[in-house]
């Protein structure tokens, strides 16, 4: 049951986060990763036997609203968890294996409670729980980025993301009158702003996958080192994200305008993606922009399988993890260098390393292929095959460049990095489990293996390196500058109505009247009071005339 | 219960005693506010399981035969949403005095202010007819004047008496309300009651011009936030800024206890015009906030933003919501007070260094994660009960006004990615870490007693009254 | 005889007081002698003032109702205190004190006579006698003996008060033969429409106004005030003001009451003038003690406003705001006293910069004692002005309730300049070491005022009865 699973990884990162010595934070991180292993494998056992089953603990009661904390143990709910868990499993292994951080339990406690936060995103039934565990999400994003300061576009985006959707989720709350997430349905019949409310929502889930126009955030992981970086691209923001998509489609339908904004984004953000994978330099932009295009990929075809989670689509995520750890292992053998040009220039000292690698990325693509295959279908054919074409054509492109590039100065690597061949092995095995289900007359996975080579070796990569020298390409300026300017404009507009209203209005209108009526009153005051003789004389006229006028107007009437 | 009550109200004044006849240039006075809060914090903490059990209801308590033959009888008394307002307070009271500096510490006059302000606000937040209310309600003017004077930089004679006259004129409103109320009941008058009297429609109009000014008077409302920025914006004593931040919560307490009992139905076209100039002033502060460069003026237009947003749940929302809102406000008074603690300690810490405001948390580790903690909770991130608690309110918001709820949440947005943005700036860096700067980090036992409240806030998050047993 | 010698026995001390200290010949060594004989000499008319409380002074012209009493308690207690803080004034400035004590004396004196007086001609002899003891005192406290235009100001409209006493005096002898208050009464009772009749009255109320210092008849006395030595402001805050409104209710509740209601809207002005020009007054100046000179024209007009009408309810809220400002004054006048630099009390306001940070407890006094005066709560004068306002409240002035209140904020920075000045700015000079008398007297003071807050029936409630007694 699911909520075994989350108080079993409660106790695998409470454990893990104790602060301990060099050695015992060895250990411990190897304990966590085989105690989380074990869960692993128990919650594959009650995935396989289908158990179903509702923990619900009343939270909180609010206004005859209950606010519930659901896990709900179904197949659905097991088939989403799964993939986010194996990956949480690998990244925790790799953890072991490479030295990707001085303690490295407390990255394994990390990657624990974003999984339980995911679980609960996923098993969630009311809004408050869902948005909570949305919002935790964000937060521990915080921590698996750890040097947040250099990412805070990335951060504020997703901040900003939370918003909307706290207020979407706040509006359906409002009009449907209950916590409860099925209520979304009834938002459809008697909803208000209904297109407003959609697009709004959409926008949010949009920034947290870093598509285009919002992709700004994403980029910036490229500041921070590469494991974290693709941890956050898969286990944090882009699968909330993707969660939340399918978890709310019936909010999103209210919206006529619904598939033309998510088709319009998903095919812009690929083409933008991949098209900046082949011109970027930097090796790890390169990579969050093929991320970004298989989240508009897995985007796209969730809503042609009617937001129905299929089995391959966590295949799918696998595979692209997969290869994106063999991006690492390039970039790790390159001697973590950032710039694809200064890669191209190193010698190849790691000859096994880099075949091993080219050899899991073919078999990862063999495994896409596979799974693509099997999905494969009218309605998605447009995208399955522009997908495949781009991916293959920029990574074969950079592969390419990396490997093959005709080296003029001969740059030896400063380290003699040793194979780490229980990665390999890792990853090998992995591959070949995915592909466990393939069939001889799969033609997608034979073409692919024929293709990418060819693609490797014909691909102008020499042509195609002046295009990391055009400036203009490589410092996105045009972003920088447009995401400055909005920023820029909000603070101009802050500080131009505290000028008007505050300065000139309330301060030198306002104000100044006032000091002007006493400035005023104490002169008159002064000046009655300057010359006792004229100024008493003149009181002493009015008391006069008080007098007279008070008599007047009570004579007659003093009864 | 009517002992306790009675034992809550004197401990302040008791502490103001001691603290008078402490010894000079010594911490003596220091220590005796601190325990005299503590201990009325838990005395606190023991009535709060009674009203806790009896619920929204409002649990009489002490009564003071003041004036009997003119029917005067002061009665004090509890409900949950008084109760963690006041537990709030003194824990805002307590950060306030956690942070200030060894030489903040010594200042007698200081300390006096906060416990006499303690003193008035237990007695107008558990008071429980109109003329104690008033009473603790006009009693904050002194020591706010006096703390704010003596400690908040007012070199200006004009921002001064902007800042006191604010005070004042909202005492003198109340008293208006008072006066007209006194005049139709013939004498003293429970809270509950007010709604009661019958009152020919101009007298019932006085007194709810008379009370809606008195608590707008102290609320950062539009025009008055301008003058409230004046006077905090030199106010660079942790204790001081943290009791001139309490001020707007005098307001929303008052709306909260009179709203739904004065209004005439002749008033009720006012409310637009609240609700607008609320939301409006919501999105304006929000606007200045982000256009600042430093932290404390950020945190200023954040608590602006979210007292008015307190403020139009009152107005718009009926009553059924005042367990959220005290949820919500308890922390948000917290929360608060810590991040202008840490604001300001980083600030001295620049001051002291010589180094740059900018990257200051990167030389604080404990600091820096007490300070992302607090801002995280702030912006209204799922660490504390404040988040599900502002989803009901805002929720709610909606249901009532739409484009208000829009106008609330965008504020709400732009200044809690204000804040955010801020603390960004100030832990990052340009370059490595210049390892010749050496500032001082805040001490174990300052870290401790944030890592508690940490813990407070927490643990609130899954049920924001476990602390009652 | 000897029954009305030994009822008058209490004035009677206060006669000997007034010829030895006035004219008595004294050695320049002799200061404290002087203080201790005022001391004894006013303790001795104090006892026997209580001890024949119901007896009238002179029979046949006064009367000795509670109410009178009331008022004669005050002005004894102001006449204690004054005597214990001017004695620390008079040894620090090497002065001679004989003067001040022989006009306390006959402040006293003719105090006591005006408040309980039921003649007329005793009422214009006791107004008169108080005028000159002011003119003396004012004179006396001129620098260099050099007479101001202020005083000579003073001198001369009390030559107009005495004619204005004095004919209307003659005149209403004239008309009814006799110069009781009770055959007076039914004179105005006859002629209440009358012009003359108007005249008359006006003529006698006149010069209370001006003794009072309500405006526009403030001129001479709130100016004098801030050219006055420091116990001479004591005096004139404190000693006539108490016998004078005690006086003042007197004549109109015993004998003008036929013709108040032409007097209504005069009143009204009067009171809304001194308001208005109290608070502008005390923010246009720089003089601590013309401030407070202004203030009390302020508050007096508060009290005036609500004592207007005369009745029970009125008289006892206005005395009720008029005890607390009492209250609140001494302690002001305490702590002034307390406040010296170089042996030189303080004048101006910038004299005081960072009074605080050397004498704090008399600074915190100070201030609460401004806040008292401002009726802010938990402080005495908040009793006060909620009684005040209340009554307003009650008579549907609402409109005067706004213009207090709107005042109120004007004087409220005349308050916040001395608190800012005393409290907020950084020393720049030292103070001289307090006299502990003055500490003990401010002690006091605080401790009152505690007990008034706690238990307000004390006077409040209890002291109504008494008051109610004009009325009978």
């Amino acid at each position: 049951m699911i909520i075994y699973t989350v108080l079993l990884l409660f106790i695998i990162g409470a454990l893990s986060s104790i602060k301990t010595g060099v050695k015992v934070d060895k250990a411990l991180a190897f304990v966590s990763f085989t105690s989380l292993f074990v869960v692993f494998a128990d919650f594959c056992e009650s995935m396989i036997a289908g158990e179903t089953h509702t923990f619900s603990f009343m939270w909180n009661t609010s206004q005859g609203q209950d606010i519930k904390f659901d896990i709900v143990s179904n197949p659905y709910n097991y088939a989403l968890i799964i993939s986010c868990f194996a990956i949480t499993v690998l990244a925790c292994l790799h953890n072991l294996l490479f030295r990707y951080e001085e303690r490295r339990a407390a990255y394994n406690a990390v990657l624990c409670f974003n999984l339980i936060a995911l679980i609960l995103l996923i098993t969630s039934n009311n809004f408050v729980q869902l948005i909570s565990a949305l919002f935790i999400t964000d937060i521990l994003a915080l921590f698996l980025i750890n040097n947040s300061a250099t990412c805070r576009l990335f951060c504020m985006m997703n901040m900003l993301a939370d918003m909307m959707l706290f207020m979407v989720m706040a509006i359906i709350n409002a009009r449907v009158d209950s916590l409860d997430l099925e209520q979304v349905l009834l938002y459809q019949q008697n909803g208000i702003h209904t297109d407003w409310t959609a697009l709004v929502g959409l926008s949010a889930i949009f920034i947290k996958f870093g598509f285009f126009v919002f992709h700004q955030g994403v980029i910036e992981l490229k500041n921070i080192r590469f494991h974290r970086m693709q941890n956050v691209m898969f286990l944090s923001s882009p699968f909330a994200a993707l969660i939340l998509l399918s978890k709310f489609n019936a909010l999103w339908r209210v919206s006529a305008y619904f598939t033309l904004y998510l088709d319009v984004m998903c095919i812009v953000t690929g083409v933008w993606a991949f098209c900046h994978s082949v011109w970027v330099n930097n090796y790890k932009t390169k990579t969050i922009y093929w991320m970004t295009a298989f989240w508009a990929l897995m985007v796209e075809l969730l809503r042609l399988s009617d937001f129905m989670w299929l089995p391959q689509y966590g295949n799918l995520i696998l595979e692209m993890y997969v290869f994106v750890t063999a991006l690492y292992l390039i970039y790790y053998y390159n001697n973590r260098r950032n710039l694809t040009t200064q890669m191209m220039q190193l010698r190849l000292t790691h000859k096994k390393c880099l075949a091993s690698i080219l050899l899991i990325i073919m078999l990862m693509i063999m495994a896409s292929a596979q799974t693509l295959s099997t999905i494969y279908n009218a309605k998605n054919m447009f995208y399955i095959l522009g997908f495949a074409v781009l991916f293959l054509l920029s990574v074969a492109l950079v592969i390419g460049q990396i490997y093959f590039y005709p080296r003029r100065h001969h740059v030896t690597a400063q380290h003699d990095m040793t194979f780490k061949w229980a990665v390999f092995a890792e990853l090998t095995v992995l591959c070949v489990w995915l592909l466990r289900t393939l069939q001889s007359e799969n033609y997608a996975v034979w073409g692919s293996v024929i293709v990418f080579p060819a693609l490797m070796l014909l691909m102008p990569v020499t042509k195609m390196r002046a295009l990391y020298d055009i400036p203009f390409l490589q410092e996105n300026k045009f972003w920088d500058f447009s995401y400055h300017r909005i920023v820029r404009s909000l603070r101009m507009c802050g500080r131009f109505a505290g000028l008007l209203i505050d300065r000139l209005f309330l301060e030198k209108v306002m104000l100044s009247a006032a000091t002007a009526v006493s400035v005023a009153c104490i002169r008159m005051f002064r000046r009655l009071h300057g010359s006792p003789f004229f100024g008493g004389l003149t009181v002493l006229c009015l008391l006069g005339g008080v007098l007279w006028y008070s008599y007047q107007s009570a004579r007659g009437n003093n009864g | 219960m009517v002992d306790l009550m009675s034992i809550l109200l004197i401990i302040p004044l008791l502490g103001c005693m001691f603290a008078l006849f402490a010894r000079k240039n010594d911490v003596n006075a220091f220590y005796v506010t601190i325990f005299t809060i503590v201990s009325d914090m838990a005395v606190l903490l023991c009535l709060l399981p009674n009203v806790v059990r009896i619920g929204g209801d409002a649990v009489n308590g002490w009564t003071y035969q003041w004036l009997m033959p003119m029917n005067v009888e002061l009665s004090f008394g509890a409900d949950v949403f008084s109760m963690l307002l006041l537990l709030g307070v003194y824990l805002a009271l307590l950060i306030g005095l956690v942070g200030l500096l060894p030489q903040q510490r010594k200042s007698k006059s200081l300390l006096l202010s906060t416990l006499y302000f303690a003193w008035c606000m237990t007695g107008f937040l558990t008071a429980r007819d109109m003329l104690s209310f008033y009473i603790f309600f006009a009693g904050m003017v002194p020591p706010l004047v006096m703390s704010v004077g003596n400690f908040g930089n007012v070199r200006k004679m004009s921002s001064l008496y902007v800042f006191f006259a604010l005070c004042f004129v909202g005492a003198l409103m109340l008293l208006t309300a008072t006066l007209v109320i006194y005049r139709f009941n013939h004498g003293n008058i429970g809270l509950l009651e007010i709604a009661l009297i019958r009152m020919p429609k101009y007298a019932a109009l006085v007194v709810w011009i008379g009370v809606c000014a008195a608590f707008l008077s102290r609320i950062p409302i539009w025009p008055l936030h301008h003058w409230f920025s004046l006077v905090c914006g030199g106010i660079k004593n942790p204790l001081v800024y943290i009791i001139f931040n309490l001020m707007p919560l005098t307001g929303i307490y008052g709306f909260m206890r009179f709203w739904q009992l004065t209004v005439p139905e002749s008033a009720e076209v006012f409310l637009p015009i609240m609700t607008t100039f609320g939301v409006l002033t919501m999105l304006f502060a929000a606007f200045i906030g982000i256009s600042h460069k430093d932290f404390l003026p950020k945190l200023f237009s954040y608590s602006a933003v979210y007292y008015l947003l307190f403020l139009l749940v009152i107005v718009l929302l009926d009553t059924k919501y005042a367990q959220n809102i005290a949820y919500s406000l308890f922390i948000f008074l917290i929360v608060n007070a810590t991040l202008t603690v840490s604001e300001l300690w980083s600030e001295n810490a620049c001051a002291e260094s010589k180094c740059d405001y900018r990257g200051i948390l990167a030389y604080m580790p404990k600091l820096s994660k007490v300070f992302a903690f607090f801002v995280l909770v702030a912006v209204g991130l799922p660490i504390s009960s404040m988040f599900w608690n502002n989803f009901v309110l805002i929720s709610a918001l909606f249901k009532e006004n739409f484009a208000a709820g829009i106008g609330v949440m965008t504020a709400i947005t732009l200044i809690g990615m204000g804040i955010m943005f801020e603390l960004f700036m100030m832990r990052s860096l340009p370059e490595n870490i210049d390892s010749e700067v050496w500032v001082e980090d805040i001490s174990d036992k300052q870290t401790a007693f944030f890592m508690a409240i940490v813990v407070l806030l927490f643990l609130s998050f899954f049920d924001p009254l476990w602390f009652v047993f | 005889m000897i029954e009305g010698l030994v009822y008058f026995s209490p004035l009677l001390i206060a006669i000997i007081a007034v010829l030895i200290l006035m004219f008595g010949e004294h050695e320049e060594d002799e200061q404290y002698r002087c203080f201790r004989f005022s001391r004894v000499m006013m303790l001795i008319s104090f006892a026997l003032a209580v001890i024949f409380y119901n007896k009238p002074p002179i029979t046949g012209l006064s009367d000795g109702s509670s109410f009178a009493l009331v008022f004669e308690l005050l002005l004894y207690a102001g006449g204690f205190v004054l005597l214990y803080l001017s004695r620390r004034w008079f040894a620090a400035m090497h002065r001679l004190a004989y003067v001040f004590c022989g006009c306390l004396f006959m402040s006293l004196l003719f105090g006591y006579l005006l408040i309980s007086s039921y003649n007329l001609a005793l009422t214009a002899v006791s107004i008169i006698m108080i005028c000159i003891s002011n003119y003396i005192l004012l004179k006396d406290s001129d620098n260099q003996r050099e007479i101001s235009f202020g005083t000579r100001l003073y001198l001369l409209l009390t030559f107009v008060c005495m004619f204005m006493l004095v004919g209307a005096s003659v005149l209403l002898y004239h008309r009814c033969g006799a110069l009781d208050y009770e055959v007076l009464r039914l004179y105005f009772e006859l002629n209440k429409d009358s012009a003359e009749t108007f005249v008359l009255a006006t003529m006698m109320i006149l010069p209370f106004l001006f003794l009072l210092g309500l405006a526009p008849l403030h001129f001479c006395v709130a100016e004098s005030l801030g050219k006055a030595t420091l116990p001479v402001f004591a005096y004139l805050m404190l000693m006539p003001i108490t016998a004078v409104w005690g006086g003042f209710i007197q004549l109109n509740v015993s004998m003008l009451t036929p013709v108040l209601p032409l007097f209504r809207l005069f009143y009204i002005a009067i009171a809304l003038a001194s308001v208005g020009i109290g608070a502008v007054g005390a923010c246009s100046g720089q003089n601590i003690r013309k401030i407070f000179g202004y203030a009390s024209v302020y508050h007096f007009g508060i009290a005036f406003l609500t004592l207007r009408r005369f009745t029970p309810n009125a008289i006892n809220a206005s005395c009720v705001y008029l005890f607390a400002y009492l209250l609140a004054m001494f302690g002001i006048c305490a702590c002034l006293f307390g406040l010296k630099k170089k042996g030189e009390y303080l004048f101006m306001l910038s004299e005081f910069e960072g009074a605080a940070q050397k004498r704090p407890y008399i600074s915190v006094m100070m201030v609460i004692f401004m806040f008292s005066l401002l009726g802010l709560p938990p402080f005495i004068g908040f009793l006060g002005l909620f009684s005040a306002l209340n009554y307003l409240a009650l008579h549907h002035h609402y409109y005067q309730l706004l213009y207090l209140l709107t005042t109120m904020l004007v004087l409220g920075y005349a308050y916040l300049q001395i608190i800012k000045v005393l409290c907020f700015e950084e020393r720049k000079t030292s103070f001289d070491r307090v006299d502990r008398g003055i500490y003990t007297a401010i002690l006091l003071n605080a401790v009152l005022m505690a007990i008034l807050i706690l238990q307000p029936h004390y006077w409040l409630e209890d002291v109504k009865p008494l008051l109610e007694t004009v009325l009978q």
